[in-house]
């Protein structure tokens, strides 16, 4: 840095040299070079109209600063185990898709036959509701909710009510959805309702209570809660 | 031993459910998509959560699933399009499973002894 700056100076020194001769193109070549000076040297050597030449005929060595701290720090930041990249790969995980929906509709196929065969539903068709709610909550929160077609009812945001697709992706406070627009949509699931309907039964989800990672459902023990949202 | 009842009494049958309809999403999701990274990343996604599942509960998935995902990225590996099949005979006659994605081999002996411990017929409760 300090040489490079060193050659500066002095093809700068002898440009202005050669051009004493015209009196305009001197001043603006010295108003450059005090500018370009200013820029680049440590602020004891300020310069200004009076002492310009003096600083000018000095030769200046620029401070070599080394690797600062910030720089070390930097480094060592690179040095990422393959663990840690692996990691870090799994956080940032997303879906950026441009898809077409038809594409999707045999990964739903697959979730319906999964999801009827979970519930039994044809076997259980006549008996009555209220009895079949209690089994079923057991199952549904264990349940794996992929390819699953969703629709948001209520919201307190308006604009998400009525926004239906596949569920492409479940994350802790997320859906992903793609709609049969081709639109790939990320819905919150705190304060929403989503509905979803296998065969005749209607099922309604409560976003709010619905907040883990899909895989730590599989495991979690659940309390009761109720709901007065809303 | 717990299964001298009449019926088999499987202990985490929803579970086990739930692995196996995420492992064939995982086929199906490899199937749709654009190109072939975003289906990649989908697919990912649920065998990723498919390990975790597992991994939770302490089940031990069946060798023949475990030995269709790759152990580093976690995609599905199906030769010819995710991934490459060979074999070698140096050191002992072995298969070389090579994920395309990340570059992560598999060798698995061709030993004529060799038996999984699923198809042994020790292990099997009947």
């Amino acid at each position: 840095m300090a040489e490079t700056d060193a050659v500066n100076d002095d093809l700068l020194h002898q440009s202005i040299k050669r051009k004493k001769s015209s009196g305009k193109e001197r001043q603006k070549a010295q108003a450059m070079v005090t500018s370009f000076l200013n820029n680049h040297l440590p602020p004891r050597y300020r310069i200004s109209n009076e002492n310009y030449l003096q600083v000018i005929q000095k030769s200046i060595t620029l401070e070599n600063k080394g690797i600062t701290k910030i720089q070390k720090a930097k480094k060592k930041r690179c040095n990422i185990t393959p663990y840690r990249e692996k990691h870090r790969e799994k956080l940032h995980c997303s879906l950026e898709l441009s898809q077409r929906f038809d594409d999707y509709m045999p990964l739903h196929n697959l979730w319906v036959d999964y999801m009827s065969c979970l519930l039994n539903i044809q076997k259980r068709s006549t008996t009555s509701t209220c009895s079949l709610s209690k089994e079923y909550t057991q199952k549904l929160l264990k349940a794996d909710y992929h390819g699953c077609w969703i629709t948001v009812t209520r919201s307190r945001c308006p604009s998400y009510i009525g926004i239906s697709g596949i569920v492409l992706q479940e994350t802790k406070n997320a859906l992903t959805l793609i709609a049969p627009s081709n639109k790939v949509k990320c819905i919150p699931k705190t304060n929403n309702i989503f509905t979803f309907k296998i065969g005749d039964l209607v099922f309604t989800l409560y976003g709010n209570q619905f907040r883990y990672r899909s895989t730590d459902r599989a495991a979690r023990k659940f309390k009761l809660k109720s709901t007065i949202d809303l | 031993m717990a299964a001298t009842t009449k019926q088999l009494n499987i202990p985490n049958k929803e579970i086990s459910h739930r692995i196996n309809f995420m492992y064939q999403a995982a086929h199906t999701a490899l199937t749709c998509g654009k190109s072939q990274e975003e289906a990649n990343q989908l697919c990912r996604i649920y065998v990723r959560s498919l390990r975790k599942i597992a991994k939770k509960l302490v089940l031990r998935l069946d060798p023949n699933i475990k030995r269709t995902l790759c152990k580093k990225c976690d995609l599905l590996l199906i030769p010819g399009i995710t991934s490459t099949i060979r074999h070698s005979s140096k050191r002992e006659k072995h298969v070389i499973l090579k994920c395309k994605d990340c570059a992560t081999t598999k060798r698995f002996l061709s030993r004529s002894t060799n038996v999984l411990f699923t198809e042994n017929p020790k292990v099997v409760v009947s």
